[in-house]
């Protein structure tokens, strides 16, 4: 796996181009989890979120981490989606489209 | 500064902690009208900076819901034109992404059109990024057996990799049929839950190419029910696809080539003219290629060999105007063993130095072990002796290493007759007792069973019958290669 390389200058621009990095990367995950399992941003960079909370407990040493981050943010993904689907399934086997309230009229 | 991969997920990690999720300037939904502005200017030739991966992926989902295929397909060319030459992301696997999601939009948008030979294009452009080491990597990844039953569901998630994988898959059969055949078995029956109540052109296409490979690697493993079945398979589902004449008839190549297993030459004879036939008119040109490398064995097995020579010698041009390494190296590879049964040891070493390296470079291990047997068939019609039994026998581990099993049989007979040429009946028949329970397990036609049976009967009063030895070993298998 590539990733690009961080352009340094002085000791600020070389914090702000680990930042642009950092950015770069986590922008990277989201997009793939968001294109390729069809969910939202958010619901994509929460999914990435999650990833690098488990990459800071178990990343080990050996293998290839970038890969290693790129299967965990797909299997999370994977049963994110799932979750999804099942719920949408559910929500139109009992409420459907007809019988839902418009957003906003619930009684008070 | 540069950092190993480590640093760099560890770094995010701790980045993404500080910041929380960081909010994102813009929703799927302005990605798709930005994407949809963007294809409007690309498709009026105005050349934009590169509106950022997200746009372009955007672009790419669109092009699949584009009710008008000819403009899908026109842009799905432009958009990956564009990602040629345009810097548009720093993520090297990111770029083969998107090409990816492009291609496949291409070759979904040919499909819709009935454009089989656009289609074939596209599947090329996506073969080349099927073999890229990020691509083999990826899959091997998910594939192995840690990565659990989600790996496979993560594979079919998107139809853009789907497709990837299946020529990822047709590819490795070429290097490890016996892996290809467990995998596509999985992928078969998970792609059936999953795609189930929800079918489409491409879903069919996907069932019936995971069929289709998973027969070649029966074909190749010589398991020849169960390719079969595999056949079947797949034909079913490609009539529900969208292009059914060409799928269905690269279906009926396959079961061509099982033709000359079972020496059917007949059928083949009969039936080949019109599938070039098709392959042309559909535009096909190499799978139109491919018929002739069964002409060419079909000639083989009637030992009209100077004539099989010159079609093999065509092929090769063809096959260099096309500039299609894997059917140039197979015919050279072809030729070789042709030109060794002729006894022109210098024409066949030429043609196999044409094409060792090529089949290293295309890792076709199928290939290379083939042509090792015919190299060592050279030898042995040199009269030398020893020599062939060293170089048979380091064919025969490179079949077992495959799982070749009905070669592997085949190669022990061969030994077997060679030593006892050498006056070794000992070791002959040892060789002979670890052929007879695989063939009988795989099975032989009626008409040679007679010849297996006093091969049987011979090895166990210890004293070997040449002809039924020849007879059923020329049965089995040989080092033709046809192009799967």
């Amino acid at each position: 796996m590539s990733q690009p390389e961080a352009a340094v200058r002085g000791p600020d621009e070389r914090i702000e181009a680990l930042e642009a990095l950092y950015r770069a990367f986590y922008a990277r995950l989201v997009r793939h989890a968001a294109w390729t399992f069809h969910l939202s941003k958010e619901d994509a960079s929460e999914v990435v979120q999650e990833a690098f909370v488990l990459a800071l407990v178990k990343l080990d040493a050996s293998g290839n981490p970038i890969s290693w981050m790129y299967r965990v943010v797909e299997n999370i993904a994977a049963n994110w989606k799932r979750k999804a689907d099942r719920r949408a399934r559910l929500l139109a086997e009992w409420f459907p489209p007809s019988t839902r309230k418009p957003e906003g009229s619930a009684s008070r | 500064m540069k950092f190993d991969g480590r640093d760099l997920v560890l770094g995010t990690a701790g980045w993404a902690a500080r910041s929380g999720s960081p909010p994102w300037p813009a929703s799927r939904e302005d990605d798709l009208a930005a994407a949809g502005e963007f294809l409007a200017d690309l498709e009026s030739g105005r050349d934009e900076p590169s509106p950022g991966p997200d746009v372009l992926f955007a672009s790419c989902a669109l092009l699949n819901g584009e009710a008008d295929a000819r403009r899908a397909f026109a842009l799905a060319g432009e958009l990956f034109a564009f990602l040629n030459r345009t810097d548009v992301s720093p993520f090297r696997e990111e770029v083969a992404d998107l090409q990816c999601a492009s291609a496949f939009a291409g070759w979904r948008a040919a499909r819709l059109l009935g454009d089989a030979a656009a289609a074939s294009h596209w599947m090329a452009v996506l073969a080349d990024l099927a073999d890229s080491t990020a691509a083999r990597h990826f899959f091997e990844t998910l594939l192995d057996g840690s990565a659990g039953p989600e790996g496979a569901e993560r594979l079919l998630a998107d139809p853009s990799r789907t497709l990837l994988l299946c020529e990822w898959l047709r590819r490795k059969n070429d290097s490890d049929p016996a892996d290809v055949r467990a995998l596509t078995q999985r992928l078969h029956a998970r792609a059936r839950e999953l795609f189930e109540g929800r079918e489409t052109n491409e879903t069919h296409y996907f069932r019936g190419q995971l069929a289709m490979t998973a027969g070649v690697a029966c074909r190749q493993l010589a398991r020849r029910a169960e390719a079969h079945a595999w056949f079947d398979r797949a034909q079913v589902d490609f009539r529900l696809a969208g292009l059914p004449e060409a799928d269905l008839a690269r279906v009926e190549y396959q079961r061509l080539g099982e033709r000359l297993e079972e020496r059917d030459l007949r059928t083949i004879q009969e039936s080949l003219p019109a599938l070039e036939r098709t392959f042309r008119d559909l535009g096909m040109m190499e799978d139109a290629l491919k018929c002739r490398f069964l002409e060419g064995l079909s000639l083989m097995e009637t030992d009209e060999l100077p004539k099989a020579a010159d079609l093999f010698r065509d092929v090769c041009a063809d096959a260099e105007r096309l500039g299609n390494e894997k059917l140039l190296a197979t015919a050279h590879a072809n030729l070789a063993h042709i030109s060794g049964i002729m006894g022109d040891a210098d024409q066949a070493l030429a043609a196999a130095a044409e094409a060792i390296p090529r089949l290293r470079r295309l890792k076709d291990r199928v290939a290379l072990s083939k042509l090792h047997w015919g190299l060592a068939a050279l030898l042995r019609s040199k009269g030398h002796l020893a020599e062939a039994v060293g170089a048979y026998r380091e064919a025969l581990a490179e079949h077992a290493a495959l799982g070749m099993r009905a070669d592997v049989a085949a190669l022990h007979l061969v030994v077997a007759d060679l030593l006892l040429d050498l006056g070794d009946s000992t070791e002959a028949l040892g060789e002979i007792s670890q052929a007879l329970p695989v063939i009988a397990e795989l099975g032989m036609a009626r008409e040679k069973m007679a010849a297996l049976s006093l091969l049987h009967e011979s090895a166990r009063r210890r004293d070997v019958d040449r002809a039924a030895l020849r007879e059923v070993s020329l049965h089995l298998r040989k080092p033709e290669i046809d192009e799967r």
